[in-house]
């Protein structure tokens, strides 16, 4: 059975009451213990319970947080289907908006722009220093902007390029444009040397949105009621990468992470992923007797120059399940304390991932000093235009049709019948996982 | 049987050497994925991504340099010392469990008369056309009302009753002759003592199979450890194997350290089984 639709069967079970809505006003959280349920392990994982235990030992309220490893996102979200239908889910869990979404298709979530906006407890002014796009994202128009999760990290999706190879073709800068990198790619590519442009990774769907919202476009209504799909900037880019791939300019990459293998390699100039995998590219580059002997990141190609290049955001948010006011207080005053800058900048330190704070950014300066990629990704963030795909329930199978549809162009397939097809499919899709 | 004269001991023929061609190129199509995981296991993290082609004649097949050292990373990292003794007692208890439920099971429906006795094991056969993700709710709210939520009894006591098991052994049993039974019966003996002295001794290799089969099942189970522990206290081996794949890309070479860690007591469970399977025929009380 598909994980989505057995989650569906699971949460639309008959349920116990499990769980109180209503905001913080006099609530005392004193001496409550909140279970955070994450996927962090090795250096992450140490990392973020040395900060648990850092709140524990500190927060005036005398709360207990025990931070508890669950498995990969995907094993967290079976595991909470189980939890909410047998009533006992954790009081803070990480959830992508899409699977937070599903969550909530059952009323399982709480409203956090109670306790975000709450006189007492909220955010209050420091609420003006996160990055729009970031504290944004957890807003649901499909559950009538309910905020069902909150940022605690964040990172972007950037293009990896092999300037080594640019450079020995006459190319100095990247592309910021679609028609300059088409050019870039040709010419970067020779038979003879094995070399080619663009790895296209395992037809992912979040590049797919990037090409759509970097010409102007988007996947979603933004009233929440729907997907859009077949739209201009989709067909735009689904011809573009097309065409690139009869070139031979461009390939498919079957098999996840083969394209840092080719970039490692030295034989692609350009590959799109997310800033979070620097250090596995560092790998390959280092590990590699061919490797590009200079590589930089810059940002997605625009349909034109822009100062403001649209980027699509990555990153889980974290959740708090409905259980007591006590509890779901106590999981929000751990949120909050670990969104402030200082702990936002020891979690970047750790993990690498951006803070969701401006004001976290004197504290990260060495880490800028440090390595000019993270640095260059920092300057992309602060100046982008930052998108994300939608929070729908659900649309992890849209993400597949998607990849579905954009594989059958690939192939030589009609794209207006396809792109239709793809339409009507996500459009089903809304429906069956809608509340 | 008289050795044809065509045949002589010794000579391979032309059908022969076909066969054992075909063979010899099928077992190395099953030994490749183990002994890519073996491979990838002494890479560093960046030759798991340049170097891994799937060719064994290709150079980047193999490490440069053999990082012996990543399987004490994977050891100590991923804390797998804990979860191999938990995966051992688990499994443990879940194939005495299995092995003296399923027995004592099989040969009350084959040997036992009783009311009801072929719609009962209509029922037990019926439970196995239920996928396990239709009883996982229901089978975790069993268990948290139980208090077994995150221990050991919540790992096991839910897979000590196997309906296949039961009904592997059941035919194993049906097929004693009841005269065997019958004269035991002569002698003054009744259903426990047949049961403890002809029956068991005669299943022995069923049994072998029930119980390796059982030890397999729960040593590679992932969800139900996952959606039933919350700590580490009773994690299993296969849960450490995912604390490698993090979000950025999987370790591989630690991945496959821990894989080659987790495989070795299933493959000398095979060989040991295997072993039993043999004697056990060889010393079976059934004659021709």
């Amino acid at each position: 059975m598909r994980m989505h639709m057995l989650v569906c069967v699971l949460l639309e079970a008959p349920l116990a009451v499990f769980g109180q809505s209503g905001g913080p006003a006099g609530v005392d959280p004193t001496g409550t213990v909140v279970s955070y349920w994450y996927q962090h392990t090795g250096g992450n994982g140490d990392g973020m319970q040395k900060m648990i235990d850092d709140f524990n030992a500190s927060n005036r309220w005398k709360i207990t947080v025990k931070g508890e490893y669950q498995g990969p996102y995907d094993q967290i979200y079976n595991k909470m289907a189980v939890a909410i239908a047998a009533g006992s889910p954790p009081e803070l869990v990480v959830a992508y908006q899409n699977q937070a979404a599903t969550y909530e298709v059952n009323d399982a979530l709480t409203d956090l722009n109670v306790y975000v906006k709450d006189p007492a407890w909220g955010l209050g002014k420091d609420l003006g220093d996160f990055f729009p796009g970031f504290i944004n994202q957890d807003v649901n128009a499909q559950f009538g902007g309910k905020r069902l999760g909150f940022p605690p990290n964040r990172s972007i999706e950037v293009m990896y390029v092999n300037m080594s190879l640019l450079k020995s073709v006459g190319i100095t800068v990247p592309p910021r444009t679609w028609a300059e990198f088409a050019l870039d790619c040709a010419r970067a590519s020779s038979r003879t040397n094995g070399t080619y442009g663009y790895a296209l990774d395992n037809l992912d769907a979040s590049h797919v949105y990037a090409f759509v919202i970097s010409r102007g476009g988007e996947f979603a209504r933004a009233d929440g009621r729907g997907y859009t799909l077949n739209t201009p900037q989709m067909k735009a880019a689904m011809q573009f990468m097309a065409g690139l791939v009869k070139q031979g300019v461009a390939r498919k990459i079957p098999k996840k992470y083969d394209d840092q293998t080719d970039f490692g390699n030295g034989i692609v100039a350009f590959t799109l992923g997310s800033t979070s995998g620097l250090s596995f590219y560092a790998n390959a580059v280092s590990s590699s007797r061919n490797g590009p002997a200079e590589w930089v990141i810059a940002p997605v190609p625009q349909q034109a120059p822009t100062a403001n290049p649209a980027i699509d955001l990555y990153g889980a948010s974290v959740s708090i399940p409905k259980t007591t006011p006590q509890k779901q207080l106590a999981a929000w005053l751990f949120v909050r304390w670990f969104s402030e800058p200082r702990q936002q900048a020891q979690w970047a330190h750790v993990s690498k991932y951006f803070p969701v704070r401006k004001a976290a950014e004197p504290l990260i300066r060495d880490m800028l000093d440090a390595d000019p990629r993270f640095s260059a990704a920092w300057s992309i963030l602060k100046t982008a235009n930052l998108k994300a795909e939608p929070p729908f329930a659900g649309y992890d199978l849209v993400r597949d049709a998607i990849t579905a549809a954009y594989s059958r162009i690939l192939d030589g397939g009609d794209i207006d019948t396809t792109l239709a097809g793809l339409q009507a499919q996500a459009d089903k899709l809304f429906r069956d996982s809608a509340p | 049987m008289a050795i044809e004269a065509s045949q002589s001991p010794g000579r391979l023929t032309a059908g022969g050497a076909s066969v054992l061609l075909l063979l010899a190129v099928g077992a190395l199509v099953c030994l490749l994925p183990f002994l890519f995981m073996a491979s990838t296991s002494l890479k560093t993290t960046g030759e798991t991504i340049t170097r891994n082609s799937p060719i064994p004649l290709d150079p980047g097949f193999w490490p440069t340099a053999p990082q012996w050292g990543n399987y004490a990373r994977a050891w100590t990292t991923a804390r797998f010392s804990l979860y191999f003794r938990n995966s051992l007692i688990i499994a443990l208890l879940t194939v005495a469990g299995v092995t003296a439920s399923s027995s004592l099971a099989a040969y009350a429906f084959a040997k036992i008369r009783f009311v009801g006795s072929r719609l009962l094991f209509a029922a037990f056969l019926s439970t196995l056309m239920i996928p396990e993700s239709v009883t996982l709710v229901p089978s975790f709210i069993v268990i948290t009302r139980l208090g077994w939520y995150d221990t050991l009894a919540g790992l096991t006591v839910p897979f000590i009753a196997s309906a296949f098991s039961i009904f592997l052994l059941r035919q194993f049993f049906a097929q004693l002759p009841n005269e065997l039974l019958e004269s035991a019966r002569i002698d003054g003996a009744g259903h426990v003592r047949s049961f403890l002295s002809l029956a068991l001794p005669l299943s022995r290799a069923p049994l072998f199979t029930v119980a390796f089969l059982a030890f397999v099942g729960s040593w590679n189970s992932l969800q139900w450890p996952l959606v039933v522990t919350r700590s580490e206290r009773w994690r299993p081996i296969t849960v450490g194997l995912t604390t490698f794949i993090t979000e950025a890309g999987p370790q591989n070479e630690l991945r496959m350290a821990g894989a080659v860690i987790a495989v070795l007591p299933v493959v000398l469970a095979y060989f040991l089984a295997q072993k039993q399977f043999t004697e056990a025929i060889a010393r079976s009380g059934i004659k021709g």
